[in-house]
Protein backbone atom coordinates (compact mmCIF):
# COMPACT_ATOMS: atom_id res chain seq x y z
CA UNK A 1 0.00 0.00 0.00
CA UNK A 2 2.72 2.60 1.26
CA UNK A 3 4.89 1.91 -1.92
CA UNK A 4 4.76 4.32 -4.45
CA UNK A 5 7.03 5.92 -7.38
CA UNK A 6 8.84 2.46 -7.84
CA UNK A 7 10.19 1.45 -4.78
CA UNK A 8 10.04 4.70 -2.66
CA UNK A 9 8.46 4.11 0.92
CA UNK A 10 6.40 6.81 2.09
CA UNK A 11 8.09 5.86 5.24
CA UNK A 12 11.08 6.95 3.77
CA UNK A 13 9.78 10.23 2.36
CA UNK A 14 7.93 11.49 5.15
CA UNK A 15 9.55 10.89 8.69
CA UNK A 16 8.83 12.27 11.66
CA UNK A 17 11.30 15.08 11.85
CA UNK A 18 10.51 15.90 7.95
CA UNK A 19 7.08 15.90 8.38
CA UNK A 20 7.75 18.36 11.03
CA UNK A 21 9.68 20.42 9.04
CA UNK A 22 6.66 20.78 6.47
CA UNK A 23 4.10 21.51 9.23
CA UNK A 24 6.62 24.92 10.58
CA UNK A 25 6.97 25.85 7.29
CA UNK A 26 3.22 25.49 6.14
CA UNK A 27 2.09 27.43 9.76
CA UNK A 28 5.09 29.77 8.37
CA UNK A 29 3.43 30.40 5.15
CA UNK A 30 -0.20 30.29 6.52
CA UNK A 31 0.16 32.65 9.56
CA UNK A 32 2.74 35.00 7.67
CA UNK A 33 0.69 35.61 4.77
CA UNK A 34 -2.53 36.21 7.34
CA UNK A 35 -0.33 38.87 9.14
CA UNK A 36 1.05 40.75 5.74
CA UNK A 37 -2.42 40.98 5.08
CA UNK A 38 -3.76 41.99 8.27
CA UNK A 39 -0.40 44.43 8.50
CA UNK A 40 -0.91 46.04 5.13
CA UNK A 41 -4.69 47.07 5.77
CA UNK A 42 -4.28 48.03 9.26
CA UNK A 43 -1.61 50.45 7.31
CA UNK A 44 -3.90 51.82 4.84
CA UNK A 45 -6.64 52.35 7.18
CA UNK A 46 -3.89 54.51 9.18
CA UNK A 47 -3.04 56.71 6.58
CA UNK A 48 -6.99 56.78 5.18
CA UNK A 49 -7.60 59.79 6.99
CA UNK A 50 -4.05 61.79 5.76
CA UNK A 51 -3.58 61.12 2.37
CA UNK A 52 -5.67 59.96 -0.79
CA UNK A 53 -7.84 57.25 -1.53
CA UNK A 54 -5.04 56.34 -4.33
CA UNK A 55 -2.07 56.95 -2.15
CA UNK A 56 -3.51 54.46 0.40
CA UNK A 57 -3.89 51.62 -2.24
CA UNK A 58 -0.36 52.32 -3.41
CA UNK A 59 0.81 51.79 0.62
CA UNK A 60 -0.92 48.64 0.61
CA UNK A 61 -0.05 46.75 -2.39
CA UNK A 62 3.37 48.19 -1.25
CA UNK A 63 3.42 46.95 2.27
CA UNK A 64 1.91 43.53 1.30
CA UNK A 65 4.40 42.92 -1.14
CA UNK A 66 7.16 43.20 0.84
CA UNK A 67 5.78 41.30 3.61
CA UNK A 68 4.89 38.74 0.95
CA UNK A 69 8.75 38.45 0.20
CA UNK A 70 9.66 38.12 3.45
CA UNK A 71 7.29 35.29 4.17
CA UNK A 72 8.15 33.30 1.32
CA UNK A 73 11.70 33.65 1.96
CA UNK A 74 11.53 32.54 5.78
CA UNK A 75 8.99 29.36 4.25
CA UNK A 76 11.79 28.60 1.92
CA UNK A 77 14.44 28.89 5.13
CA UNK A 78 12.27 26.62 6.91
CA UNK A 79 12.57 23.79 4.07
CA UNK A 80 15.77 23.98 4.43
CA UNK A 81 16.39 25.53 0.76
CA UNK A 82 19.65 27.03 0.90
CA UNK A 83 18.60 30.99 -0.27
CA UNK A 84 22.20 31.76 -1.74
CA UNK A 85 21.96 28.51 -4.17
CA UNK A 86 18.56 29.32 -5.17
CA UNK A 87 19.92 32.44 -6.51
CA UNK A 88 22.43 31.30 -8.20
CA UNK A 89 19.84 29.04 -10.14
CA UNK A 90 17.80 31.75 -10.80
CA UNK A 91 20.36 33.94 -12.60
CA UNK A 92 20.95 30.36 -15.03
CA UNK A 93 17.12 31.11 -15.65
CA UNK A 94 17.12 34.91 -15.76
CA UNK A 95 17.46 35.00 -19.71
CA UNK A 96 14.70 32.73 -20.17
CA UNK A 97 12.21 33.89 -17.72
CA UNK A 98 13.10 37.52 -19.02
CA UNK A 99 12.35 36.38 -22.32
CA UNK A 100 9.04 34.97 -21.30
CA UNK A 101 8.75 37.70 -18.80
CA UNK A 102 9.19 40.34 -21.26
CA UNK A 103 5.07 41.89 -21.39
CA UNK A 104 4.73 41.46 -17.59
CA UNK A 105 8.07 43.23 -17.04
CA UNK A 106 7.47 46.54 -19.48
CA UNK A 107 3.76 46.61 -17.79
CA UNK A 108 5.35 46.38 -14.39
CA UNK A 109 8.03 49.55 -15.52
CA UNK A 110 5.20 51.17 -16.89
CA UNK A 111 3.21 50.96 -13.97
CA UNK A 112 6.15 52.38 -11.96
CA UNK A 113 6.45 55.51 -14.77
CA UNK A 114 2.88 56.05 -14.07
CA UNK A 115 2.18 55.80 -10.42
CA UNK A 116 5.61 58.54 -10.63
CA UNK A 117 3.80 60.92 -12.98
CA UNK A 118 0.36 61.03 -11.45
CA UNK A 119 -1.60 61.92 -14.46
CA UNK A 120 -4.70 60.41 -12.51
CA UNK A 121 -5.89 59.09 -9.37
CA UNK A 122 -8.38 56.54 -8.18
CA UNK A 123 -12.04 57.60 -9.02
CA UNK A 124 -10.96 60.02 -11.86
CA UNK A 125 -13.19 59.66 -15.23
CA UNK A 126 -10.57 58.46 -17.99
CA UNK A 127 -10.87 58.64 -22.09
CA UNK A 128 -8.70 55.89 -23.19
CA UNK A 129 -9.14 55.05 -27.25
CA UNK A 130 -13.08 55.50 -26.75
CA UNK A 131 -13.23 53.61 -23.81
CA UNK A 132 -14.86 56.52 -20.96
CA UNK A 133 -14.95 55.03 -17.44
CA UNK A 134 -13.82 55.85 -13.38
CA UNK A 135 -11.08 54.16 -12.23
CA UNK A 136 -11.06 51.88 -9.68
CA UNK A 137 -7.70 50.97 -9.25
CA UNK A 138 -3.84 51.28 -9.97
CA UNK A 139 -2.17 47.81 -10.29
CA UNK A 140 0.97 46.50 -10.88
CA UNK A 141 0.62 45.33 -14.34
CA UNK A 142 -3.21 47.14 -15.35
CA UNK A 143 -4.99 49.52 -14.60
CA UNK A 144 -8.67 48.82 -13.81
CA UNK A 145 -12.03 51.24 -14.89
CA UNK A 146 -15.37 50.75 -14.40
CA UNK A 147 -17.27 52.23 -17.36
CA UNK A 148 -20.72 53.65 -17.08
CA UNK A 149 -22.24 50.87 -18.15
CA UNK A 150 -21.47 48.71 -15.37
CA UNK A 151 -18.35 46.97 -17.15
CA UNK A 152 -14.83 45.98 -15.64
CA UNK A 153 -11.96 47.46 -18.38
CA UNK A 154 -8.38 46.15 -17.81
CA UNK A 155 -5.84 48.63 -19.78
CA UNK A 156 -2.42 47.59 -19.55
CA UNK A 157 -0.13 50.01 -18.41
CA UNK A 158 2.20 49.00 -21.22
CA UNK A 159 -0.57 50.92 -23.39
CA UNK A 160 -1.35 53.57 -20.73
CA UNK A 161 2.27 55.36 -21.61
CA UNK A 162 1.65 54.71 -25.27
CA UNK A 163 -1.74 55.96 -25.67
CA UNK A 164 -3.10 59.68 -25.76
CA UNK A 165 -4.90 59.54 -22.32
CA UNK A 166 -7.86 61.99 -21.42
CA UNK A 167 -8.47 63.46 -17.81
CA UNK A 168 -11.55 64.22 -17.69
CA UNK A 169 -12.27 65.22 -14.33
CA UNK A 170 -8.52 66.64 -13.83
CA UNK A 171 -9.57 70.42 -14.00
CA UNK A 172 -12.75 71.55 -11.65
CA UNK A 173 -14.84 73.29 -14.44
CA UNK A 174 -15.65 72.51 -18.28
CA UNK A 175 -16.37 73.71 -21.69
CA UNK A 176 -19.87 72.37 -23.21
CA UNK A 177 -20.01 73.30 -27.33
CA UNK A 178 -22.47 73.11 -28.26
CA UNK A 179 -23.04 72.85 -31.86
CA UNK A 180 -25.91 74.59 -34.11
CA UNK A 181 -27.10 75.62 -37.47
CA UNK A 182 -29.55 78.21 -38.68
CA UNK A 183 -30.94 79.13 -41.66
CA UNK A 184 -29.53 81.34 -43.77
CA UNK A 185 -32.29 83.73 -43.55
CA UNK A 186 -32.12 84.59 -39.78
CA UNK A 187 -30.98 87.62 -38.13
CA UNK A 188 -27.87 85.93 -36.60
CA UNK A 189 -27.80 89.33 -34.13
CA UNK A 190 -30.82 87.97 -32.86
CA UNK A 191 -30.32 84.32 -32.94
CA UNK A 192 -27.49 85.49 -30.87
CA UNK A 193 -29.11 87.16 -28.31
CA UNK A 194 -31.79 84.16 -27.72
CA UNK A 195 -29.29 81.98 -27.02
CA UNK A 196 -27.14 84.35 -24.33
CA UNK A 197 -31.10 84.43 -22.32
CA UNK A 198 -30.79 80.84 -22.85
CA UNK A 199 -27.64 80.53 -21.33
CA UNK A 200 -28.51 83.14 -18.59
CA UNK A 201 -31.57 81.48 -17.49
CA UNK A 202 -30.17 78.49 -16.91
CA UNK A 203 -28.48 78.27 -13.58
CA UNK A 204 -26.06 75.76 -13.94
CA UNK A 205 -24.51 77.49 -17.16
CA UNK A 206 -21.78 79.61 -15.20
CA UNK A 207 -22.15 83.14 -15.66
CA UNK A 208 -18.30 83.66 -15.96
CA UNK A 209 -16.34 82.46 -17.93
CA UNK A 210 -18.71 83.89 -20.45
CA UNK A 211 -20.52 81.56 -22.74
CA UNK A 212 -18.76 82.08 -26.52
CA UNK A 213 -20.31 82.35 -29.48
CA UNK A 214 -18.62 81.33 -32.49
CA UNK A 215 -19.24 81.58 -36.14
CA UNK A 216 -18.06 77.91 -37.52
CA UNK A 217 -18.86 78.92 -41.57
CA UNK A 218 -21.05 78.93 -44.16
CA UNK A 219 -22.78 75.07 -44.43
CA UNK A 220 -24.48 72.82 -47.40
CA UNK A 221 -28.26 73.91 -45.61
CA UNK A 222 -27.11 76.05 -42.54
CA UNK A 223 -25.06 78.93 -41.05
CA UNK A 224 -22.96 76.61 -39.18
CA UNK A 225 -22.73 77.92 -34.99
CA UNK A 226 -20.75 76.84 -32.03
CA UNK A 227 -22.07 77.80 -28.80
CA UNK A 228 -19.70 77.18 -25.87
CA UNK A 229 -20.50 77.38 -22.45
CA UNK A 230 -19.04 76.78 -19.13
CA UNK A 231 -20.13 74.34 -16.39
CA UNK A 232 -19.35 72.39 -13.07
CA UNK A 233 -17.34 69.40 -14.19
CA UNK A 234 -20.32 67.47 -12.36
CA UNK A 235 -22.80 69.38 -13.95
CA UNK A 236 -21.90 68.56 -17.04
CA UNK A 237 -24.11 66.22 -18.13
CA UNK A 238 -27.83 67.70 -16.64
CA UNK A 239 -26.38 71.06 -18.38
CA UNK A 240 -25.67 68.97 -21.53
CA UNK A 241 -29.89 67.73 -21.37
CA UNK A 242 -30.92 70.87 -20.34
CA UNK A 243 -29.57 73.19 -22.68
CA UNK A 244 -30.11 71.35 -25.71
CA UNK A 245 -34.07 71.45 -25.12
CA UNK A 246 -33.49 75.15 -23.72
CA UNK A 247 -32.29 76.06 -27.29
CA UNK A 248 -34.85 74.01 -28.74
CA UNK A 249 -37.89 75.59 -27.06
CA UNK A 250 -36.22 79.04 -27.41
CA UNK A 251 -35.60 78.83 -31.35
CA UNK A 252 -39.70 77.36 -31.67
CA UNK A 253 -40.75 80.01 -29.86
CA UNK A 254 -39.09 83.01 -31.81
CA UNK A 255 -39.75 80.85 -35.15
CA UNK A 256 -36.00 80.56 -35.49
CA UNK A 257 -35.35 77.63 -38.18
CA UNK A 258 -33.11 75.26 -37.69
CA UNK A 259 -32.91 73.86 -41.35
CA UNK A 260 -32.77 70.56 -42.49
CA UNK A 261 -30.68 69.84 -46.00
CA UNK A 262 -31.77 71.14 -48.80
CA UNK A 263 -31.64 70.08 -52.38
CA UNK A 264 -32.32 72.70 -54.98
CA UNK A 265 -32.89 70.71 -58.25
CA UNK A 266 -31.61 73.00 -61.21
CA UNK A 267 -32.01 72.37 -65.10
CA UNK A 268 -30.14 75.28 -66.63
CA UNK A 269 -30.46 78.47 -68.25
CA UNK A 270 -30.69 76.42 -71.69
CA UNK A 271 -33.43 74.03 -70.58
CA UNK A 272 -37.20 74.85 -70.19
CA UNK A 273 -38.36 74.39 -66.74
CA UNK A 274 -39.67 71.35 -65.10
CA UNK A 275 -43.39 70.61 -66.24
CA UNK A 276 -45.13 70.40 -63.21
CA UNK A 277 -48.63 68.35 -63.34
CA UNK A 278 -51.43 69.24 -60.51
CA UNK A 279 -53.49 65.84 -59.68
CA UNK A 280 -56.76 66.09 -58.47
CA UNK A 281 -57.96 63.61 -55.48
CA UNK A 282 -59.68 61.40 -58.49
CA UNK A 283 -56.63 61.07 -60.50
CA UNK A 284 -58.41 57.90 -61.97
CA UNK A 285 -60.75 59.51 -63.75
CA UNK A 286 -58.29 62.88 -65.03
CA UNK A 287 -55.54 60.81 -66.09
CA UNK A 288 -58.51 58.60 -68.58
CA UNK A 289 -60.06 62.41 -69.67
CA UNK B 1 -43.34 95.08 5.18
CA UNK B 2 -45.04 91.75 6.93
CA UNK B 3 -42.04 89.16 8.00
CA UNK B 4 -42.30 85.81 6.61
CA UNK B 5 -40.17 84.07 8.86
CA UNK B 6 -40.67 82.86 12.84
CA UNK B 7 -42.51 80.05 14.01
CA UNK B 8 -45.91 78.50 12.99
CA UNK B 9 -48.68 76.46 14.25
CA UNK B 10 -50.13 73.98 11.99
CA UNK B 11 -53.83 72.22 13.20
CA UNK B 12 -53.66 68.74 11.55
CA UNK B 13 -54.47 68.39 7.77
CA UNK B 14 -53.82 72.58 7.23
CA UNK B 15 -52.03 73.21 4.23
CA UNK B 16 -50.06 77.09 4.32
CA UNK B 17 -49.06 78.59 1.61
CA UNK B 18 -46.31 81.39 0.94
CA UNK B 19 -45.51 83.43 -2.19
CA UNK B 20 -41.92 84.68 -1.38
CA UNK B 21 -40.94 86.62 -4.38
CA UNK B 22 -40.60 84.24 -6.98
CA UNK B 23 -40.76 81.30 -4.55
CA UNK B 24 -44.23 79.94 -3.84
CA UNK B 25 -44.28 77.69 -0.94
CA UNK B 26 -46.60 74.95 0.48
CA UNK B 27 -46.53 73.86 3.73
CA UNK B 28 -48.73 70.74 5.03
CA UNK B 29 -49.51 68.91 8.42
CA UNK B 30 -50.67 65.37 7.18
CA UNK B 31 -51.28 62.20 9.34
CA UNK B 32 -47.74 61.28 10.40
CA UNK B 33 -46.07 63.68 8.17
CA UNK B 34 -44.86 67.13 7.30
CA UNK B 35 -45.69 67.59 3.20
CA UNK B 36 -43.00 70.75 1.74
CA UNK B 37 -44.03 71.99 -1.58
CA UNK B 38 -41.97 74.72 -3.41
CA UNK B 39 -41.96 76.06 -6.96
CA UNK B 40 -40.28 78.68 -8.28
CA UNK B 41 -41.60 81.01 -10.87
CA UNK B 42 -40.16 82.45 -13.86
CA UNK B 43 -40.12 86.05 -13.56
CA UNK B 44 -37.01 86.87 -10.74
CA UNK B 45 -38.10 90.52 -10.19
CA UNK B 46 -41.27 89.29 -8.70
CA UNK B 47 -41.78 90.87 -5.53
CA UNK B 48 -44.81 89.13 -4.39
CA UNK B 49 -45.23 88.74 -0.10
CA UNK B 50 -48.05 86.46 1.47
CA UNK B 51 -47.35 84.81 4.79
CA UNK B 52 -49.14 81.53 5.87
CA UNK B 53 -52.36 81.85 4.33
CA UNK B 54 -54.25 78.97 4.71
CA UNK B 55 -54.68 76.92 1.23
CA UNK B 56 -57.50 74.92 0.43
CA UNK B 57 -56.20 73.12 -2.45
CA UNK B 58 -54.18 70.35 -2.51
CA UNK B 59 -50.54 70.68 -4.07
CA UNK B 60 -50.34 69.55 -7.46
CA UNK B 61 -47.88 67.01 -8.74
CA UNK B 62 -45.89 69.18 -11.02
CA UNK B 63 -43.88 70.97 -7.97
CA UNK B 64 -41.42 69.59 -5.88
CA UNK B 65 -42.76 68.24 -3.00
CA UNK B 66 -40.81 66.47 -0.35
CA UNK B 67 -42.81 64.31 2.70
CA UNK B 68 -40.87 63.75 5.86
CA UNK B 69 -42.39 61.51 8.73
CA UNK B 70 -42.23 62.83 11.81
CA UNK B 71 -44.24 62.27 15.62
CA UNK B 72 -47.50 62.50 15.85
CA UNK B 73 -47.15 65.39 18.35
CA UNK B 74 -45.53 68.02 16.28
CA UNK B 75 -47.78 70.91 15.50
CA UNK B 76 -45.16 74.10 14.55
CA UNK B 77 -42.18 74.38 12.36
CA UNK B 78 -39.74 77.23 11.87
CA UNK B 79 -39.48 79.19 8.81
CA UNK B 80 -35.82 80.62 9.01
CA UNK B 81 -34.22 82.85 6.33
CA UNK B 82 -30.91 82.23 5.33
CA UNK B 83 -28.00 83.31 3.19
CA UNK B 84 -26.60 81.44 -0.04
CA UNK B 85 -24.05 78.90 0.55
CA UNK B 86 -21.38 80.14 -1.30
CA UNK B 87 -19.72 83.30 -1.93
CA UNK B 88 -21.59 85.94 -3.90
CA UNK B 89 -19.52 87.63 -6.95
CA UNK B 90 -21.08 90.90 -7.70
CA UNK B 91 -20.21 93.15 -10.76
CA UNK B 92 -19.62 96.55 -11.16
CA UNK B 93 -21.88 98.31 -13.76
CA UNK B 94 -18.98 100.37 -15.06
CA UNK B 95 -15.27 100.37 -14.83
CA UNK B 96 -15.02 101.47 -11.13
CA UNK B 97 -11.73 102.59 -9.28
CA UNK B 98 -10.49 103.20 -5.53
CA UNK B 99 -7.68 105.14 -5.81
CA UNK B 100 -4.68 104.84 -2.81
CA UNK B 101 -5.71 106.00 0.76
CA UNK B 102 -9.49 106.33 -0.22
CA UNK B 103 -12.89 104.26 1.04
CA UNK B 104 -15.67 103.30 -1.63
CA UNK B 105 -18.90 102.11 0.47
CA UNK B 106 -21.03 99.40 -2.04
CA UNK B 107 -24.43 98.34 -1.54
CA UNK B 108 -24.95 94.81 -2.66
CA UNK B 109 -27.84 92.78 -2.63
CA UNK B 110 -28.06 88.72 -1.96
CA UNK B 111 -30.63 86.63 -2.26
CA UNK B 112 -31.84 84.46 0.21
CA UNK B 113 -32.82 81.18 1.10
CA UNK B 114 -35.08 79.44 3.19
CA UNK B 115 -34.89 77.02 5.80
CA UNK B 116 -37.81 74.89 7.29
CA UNK B 117 -36.67 73.26 10.73
CA UNK B 118 -38.95 71.44 12.94
CA UNK B 119 -39.87 73.32 16.23
CA UNK B 120 -38.41 72.10 19.16
CA UNK B 121 -35.85 69.81 17.86
CA UNK B 122 -34.59 72.08 15.11
CA UNK B 123 -33.93 69.46 12.94
CA UNK B 124 -34.05 70.50 9.26
CA UNK B 125 -36.29 69.81 6.41
CA UNK B 126 -35.50 72.06 3.61
CA UNK B 127 -33.24 74.43 2.86
CA UNK B 128 -33.43 75.90 -0.74
CA UNK B 129 -33.37 79.54 -2.54
CA UNK B 130 -35.66 81.78 -3.08
CA UNK B 131 -34.80 82.65 -6.82
CA UNK B 132 -31.51 79.94 -7.19
CA UNK B 133 -28.87 82.36 -8.47
CA UNK B 134 -26.48 81.01 -11.69
CA UNK B 135 -23.38 79.36 -10.42
CA UNK B 136 -20.03 81.46 -11.61
CA UNK B 137 -16.63 80.92 -11.43
CA UNK B 138 -13.87 82.81 -9.28
CA UNK B 139 -10.26 82.18 -9.95
CA UNK B 140 -7.54 83.42 -12.16
CA UNK B 141 -8.26 81.02 -14.91
CA UNK B 142 -9.90 77.45 -15.63
CA UNK B 143 -7.61 75.45 -13.80
CA UNK B 144 -7.92 76.96 -9.90
CA UNK B 145 -10.93 78.92 -8.20
CA UNK B 146 -13.56 78.44 -6.61
CA UNK B 147 -17.54 78.01 -7.51
CA UNK B 148 -19.62 80.99 -6.76
CA UNK B 149 -23.22 82.36 -7.33
CA UNK B 150 -23.34 85.77 -9.58
CA UNK B 151 -25.56 88.22 -8.65
CA UNK B 152 -28.23 89.57 -11.00
CA UNK B 153 -27.37 92.90 -9.57
CA UNK B 154 -24.82 95.29 -9.75
CA UNK B 155 -23.30 96.78 -6.38
CA UNK B 156 -24.66 100.38 -6.32
CA UNK B 157 -22.93 103.30 -4.57
CA UNK B 158 -26.40 104.54 -2.92
CA UNK B 159 -28.41 102.59 -1.26
CA UNK B 160 -31.79 104.49 -2.63
CA UNK B 161 -30.80 102.63 -6.14
CA UNK B 162 -31.24 99.27 -5.10
CA UNK B 163 -34.95 98.49 -4.92
CA UNK B 164 -35.70 96.28 -1.47
CA UNK B 165 -37.58 92.94 -1.74
CA UNK B 166 -38.64 90.57 0.44
CA UNK B 167 -36.54 87.55 -1.02
CA UNK B 168 -33.05 90.01 -1.13
CA UNK B 169 -31.00 90.88 2.12
CA UNK B 170 -28.83 93.98 1.15
CA UNK B 171 -25.14 93.88 2.79
CA UNK B 172 -23.13 97.31 2.92
CA UNK B 173 -19.52 96.68 1.94
CA UNK B 174 -16.94 99.28 3.00
CA UNK B 175 -13.63 99.21 0.74
CA UNK B 176 -10.48 100.86 2.32
CA UNK B 177 -7.48 100.77 -0.35
CA UNK B 178 -4.75 101.16 2.18
CA UNK B 179 -2.12 100.05 -0.90
CA UNK B 180 0.29 102.33 -2.82
CA UNK B 181 -1.80 101.45 -5.98
CA UNK B 182 -5.07 102.64 -7.52
CA UNK B 183 -7.96 99.44 -6.46
CA UNK B 184 -9.75 98.16 -10.05
CA UNK B 185 -12.63 96.88 -9.02
CA UNK B 186 -14.40 95.03 -11.75
CA UNK B 187 -15.93 92.08 -9.86
CA UNK B 188 -15.88 91.34 -5.92
CA UNK B 189 -16.31 88.36 -3.95
CA UNK B 190 -18.79 88.82 -0.92
CA UNK B 191 -18.58 85.72 1.47
CA UNK B 192 -22.46 86.01 1.91
CA UNK B 193 -22.08 82.48 3.33
CA UNK B 194 -20.07 83.86 6.88
CA UNK B 195 -22.63 86.91 7.25
CA UNK B 196 -25.69 87.23 9.53
CA UNK B 197 -29.09 88.08 8.77
CA UNK B 198 -31.01 91.36 10.71
CA UNK B 199 -34.47 92.62 10.36
CA UNK B 200 -35.12 96.11 10.72
CA UNK B 201 -38.75 97.58 12.31
CA UNK B 202 -39.64 97.74 8.49
CA UNK B 203 -39.50 93.99 8.24
CA UNK B 204 -35.94 94.55 5.82
CA UNK B 205 -33.45 91.49 6.36
CA UNK B 206 -29.97 93.41 5.79
CA UNK B 207 -26.69 91.69 6.85
CA UNK B 208 -23.87 93.19 9.06
CA UNK B 209 -21.57 95.61 7.79
CA UNK B 210 -18.36 94.36 6.00
CA UNK B 211 -15.17 95.68 5.55
CA UNK B 212 -12.71 95.13 2.88
CA UNK B 213 -9.25 95.96 3.46
CA UNK B 214 -6.48 96.17 0.70
CA UNK B 215 -2.92 96.59 1.97
CA UNK B 216 -0.62 95.62 -0.94
CA UNK B 217 -1.20 96.10 -4.10
CA UNK B 218 -2.62 92.20 -4.88
CA UNK B 219 -6.33 91.09 -5.00
CA UNK B 220 -6.54 90.32 -1.30
CA UNK B 221 -7.77 92.01 1.28
CA UNK B 222 -8.33 90.98 5.43
CA UNK B 223 -12.10 91.19 5.94
CA UNK B 224 -13.74 92.83 9.00
CA UNK B 225 -17.43 92.10 10.18
CA UNK B 226 -19.49 94.33 12.12
CA UNK B 227 -21.47 93.44 15.02
CA UNK B 228 -24.55 94.58 13.02
CA UNK B 229 -25.86 96.51 10.01
CA UNK B 230 -25.02 100.23 9.54
CA UNK B 231 -28.67 101.06 8.72
CA UNK B 232 -31.71 100.71 10.51
CA UNK B 233 -31.82 101.76 14.20
CA UNK B 234 -33.80 99.25 15.79
CA UNK B 235 -32.77 95.82 14.16
CA UNK B 236 -33.26 92.11 15.41
CA UNK B 237 -30.81 89.12 14.58
CA UNK B 238 -32.82 86.66 12.36
CA UNK B 239 -30.05 84.37 11.69
CA UNK B 240 -26.87 83.62 12.26
CA UNK B 241 -23.81 82.62 9.55
CA UNK B 242 -23.68 79.51 8.10
CA UNK B 243 -20.49 79.17 8.93
CA UNK B 244 -18.28 81.28 11.28
CA UNK B 245 -15.34 83.15 9.89
CA UNK B 246 -12.13 83.99 11.89
CA UNK B 247 -11.08 87.52 12.61
CA UNK B 248 -8.84 89.59 10.17
CA UNK B 249 -8.89 86.50 7.55
CA UNK B 250 -7.58 87.40 4.48
CA UNK B 251 -8.82 86.30 1.15
CA UNK B 252 -8.87 87.29 -2.62
CA UNK B 253 -12.43 88.92 -2.56
CA UNK B 254 -10.85 91.50 -5.78
CA UNK B 255 -11.79 90.18 -9.07
CA UNK B 256 -10.66 90.82 -12.85
CA UNK B 257 -12.99 89.79 -15.32
CA UNK B 258 -12.19 86.81 -17.22
CA UNK B 259 -9.89 86.88 -20.20
CA UNK B 260 -10.45 83.40 -21.87
CA UNK B 261 -8.97 82.46 -25.00
CA UNK B 262 -10.33 83.43 -27.98
CA UNK B 263 -10.85 81.27 -31.13
CA UNK B 264 -13.32 78.38 -31.93
CA UNK B 265 -11.01 75.27 -31.12
CA UNK B 266 -12.76 72.83 -30.80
Amino acid sequence: MSEIFGGLHLEQLLTPERLVTILRAALTFGVGLLLARVISAAIARALRLRVSAHESMLVRRLSFYVLFALVVTSTLHQLGFQLGVLLGAAGVLTVAVGFASQTSVSNLISGLFLVAERPFVVGDQLEIEGTVGIVLSIDLLSIKLRTFDNLMVRVPNEMMIKTIVVNRTRFPIRRLDVQVGVAYKEDTERVRGLLLEVADRNPLCLDEPKPLFIYKGYGDSALELQFSVWAKRENFLPLRNSIHEEIKVAFDENGVEIPFPHRTLYTGSVTEPFPVRVVGQHADSESTA
Amino acid sequence: MKQWWGEFEFAPGQTLRWQIGPKALWISRADGEWKVASEEGRDRLDSRLTVAEAAAEQVGDEVDLKRFAVRDDSRALRLVPALPDRPLIVNTAKPFFVPSKETATLYVSAPLWFRVLLAGSEAELVDTATVRPSDTWFGPDTLSGELCYASRTSARLHMEDLPLRPHRAVSTVRIRNNAASTLPLEKLKVPVENLSLFASEEGHLWTETLTLERKEDSENASIRLDSKPAHGVAVTPVAPPRSKISKGVVLDVFGRLFRMEAGGRR
